[in-house]
């Protein structure tokens, strides 16, 4: 399964989902009209580099070997190297290419630090799904990190950077993690205990390493689905309200087109 | 090929015999007191002998009683002696997270109770208690034993002021024998039997035999699960035994779903 084929046809994923239920306005710019945006954040590139580099990590784990602090490192400079040389990405006030290279950096000092020993087998790193509700277009995404333990238990992870710890909704109300759940029961492990995890690298002056284990039930999966079904049904009848009392907008990329289309008039 | 007889080695029978101990790994210590697990006394029950082990429930919880369970409890030794008590358990005497098993509460506590009269063990039960914090420091005396002994004492064991009242006169902590006819007279009147909440199943010691156990994953989610809702790690294995009747470590995989799952509603 290619992500980049899954992408060319009409899709939901969660992230889409989450992107219109936190502002309709967000979704239709960016997956619609598909306005390319302003500026990437810099918090964006870095977590896309230290997620690259989290995969190469289990990529060694896979195969038996551990990377070393030093090669974790090279790696992270590695992915982000590629950064340097754009102009399309904005650093927060006080931060600039080598001062994020030194945060992630110490991110993944503490990750390889704190990570706890486990036996659980890598089954698969960064490997694409797609599911189908009925009535909707295909549900696609890829699941960050598959591992099972010796009891066949099925752990799912998605690995976060974050500038604050999570609170317990954000873990166990995530719909991100309740749709991988989905998406592992619809691609062939329906018969599985499943435990779902955030690893999560903490932006904090002292930045700091958790994991949280959640689980979700049955009753979780049909709420979800009603809701997906929902957002569905009103992307399909061009429902696009704008969320502007949204704290995310201050840094939002879309932001001159949100004003642009407030001054507008008509409803459109 | 010649074969050489060799005369068996035999033990002598004297030998062999084991004196009836607690084992040290069900003594777990909480807040510097130590309390026997249920499982314990069940393990050496047999080791004494346990003939016979009966619980029946004497009253359901409903709503004119207030959510409250009382089970009655019957042991009896190899040698016919029969002792008896009850156990009772409702929503101010458990964990609420296991607020909605009080049949099977009260059922275990009948039978711990009922095991501690007949092996002579001082130590209150895990299982007996409510919530932690509430009950131990105030209401739990000393244990006669530290921990590593086998728990025989003259400490009266009394982990639960509100059963103790409960409890049939005369047969507690006296090391006293109750006949079957006394155990009749003893009996309380039993309220009206309605539409119980849960079966009165004997819960079992699990995680073990052909059970698969808890598995790593399981494990490591249980602890994070508690770990991120405030309960430490003394509160989750009393929580362990009195959901399964059984200490954490031994949990089976499907009892680590279960519990997994009371954990993220908790």
């Amino acid at each position: 399964m290619d992500i980049m084929q899954l992408r060319r046809q009409p899709h939901l994923s969660a992230s889409s989902i989450n992107d219109y239920l936190q502002c309709g306005l967000l979704y239709r710019f960016s997956r619609i009209d598909k306005i390319k945006s302003e500026f990437k954040s810099d918090s964006l590139e870095l977590g896309s580099s230290i997620h690259k580099t989290l995969a190469d990590f289990y990529q060694e784990k896979m195969i038996g070997s551990k990377l070393s602090l030093q090669d974790l490192h090279a790696s992270f400079e590695k992915h982000w190297k590629t950064v340097e040389e754009r102009d399309d990405v904005e650093y927060q006030e006080g931060e600039d290419f080598e001062t994020l290279l030194k945060k992630g950096k110490d991110l993944l000092s503490i990750y390889h630090e704190k990570l706890p020993d486990d036996d659980f087998k890598v089954l698969a790193i960064e490997e694409p799904f797609s599911f189908i509700l009925d009535g909707l277009p295909p549900i696609i995404g890829v699941f960050d990190l598959l591992e099972e333990d010796k009891s066949g238990t099925l752990i799912i992870t998605d690995w976060k950077t974050s500038s604050k710890a999570y609170s317990t909704d954000q873990i166990d109300k995530s719909l991100q993690l309740t749709i991988y759940q989905m998406a592992a029961k619809s691609n062939g492990y329906g018969d599985r205990d499943v435990l779902l995890r955030f690893d999560c690298l903490i932006k904090t002056k002292a930045p700091k390493f958790e994991q949280y284990y959640t689980i979700r039930s049955e009753v979780d999966e049909r709420k979800a689905a009603k809701k997906i079904v929902k957002v569905w049904d009103a992307i399909s009848k061009g429902i696009f309200i704008p969320n502007d009392g949204n704290w995310k907008c201050n840094g939002c990329a879309y932001g001159e087109y949100c004003d642009e289309w407030f001054s507008k008039e008509g409803n459109d | 090929m010649a074969a050489t007889k060799e005369k068996p080695q035999r033990k002598s029978r004297k030998a062999q015999k084991v004196k009836p101990k607690l084992d040290e790994r069900f003594i777990i210590t909480i807040k510097g007191k130590d309390f026997v697990l249920y499982s314990g006394l069940l393990d050496l029950a047999h080791q004494h002998g346990l003939q016979r082990l009966s619980v029946e429930p004497i009253q359901y919880p409903t709503n004119e009683n207030g959510h409250e369970a009382i089970c009655r409890a019957v042991a009896e030794s190899k040698d016919g002696e029969v002792f008896s008590d009850i156990g009772d358990a409702n929503s101010s005497n458990v964990n609420a997270a296991i607020s909605l098993h009080l049949l099977r509460v009260a059922s275990t506590r009948a039978k711990a109770r009922v095991l501690r009269d007949m092996v002579n063990i001082g130590m209150t039960a895990l299982e007996e208690l409510g919530g932690l914090d509430e009950q131990i420091g105030n209401e739990i005396p000393k244990p006669s034993a530290s921990g590593n002994g086998n728990g025989n004492g003259n400490g009266n064991g009394n982990g639960n002021k509100h059963e103790e009242e409960k409890a049939v006169k005369g047969n507690r902590r006296s090391g006293k024998k109750e006949t079957s006819a006394k155990q009749k007279e003893s009996k309380p009147e039993p309220s009206k039997p309605l539409k119980p909440e849960e079966p009165a199943t004997k819960p079992e010691a699990k995680g073990n035999g052909n059970t698969p156990k808890m598995s790593e994953a399981q494990s490591r989610a249980i602890k994070n699960l508690s770990q991120r809702r405030g309960i430490s790690s003394e509160e989750l294995e009393a929580m362990a035994i009195k959901i399964f009747n059984i200490s954490l470590e031994y949990l089976s995989s499907q009892d680590a779903s279960s519990f997994i799952r009371e954990l993220q509603t908790a």
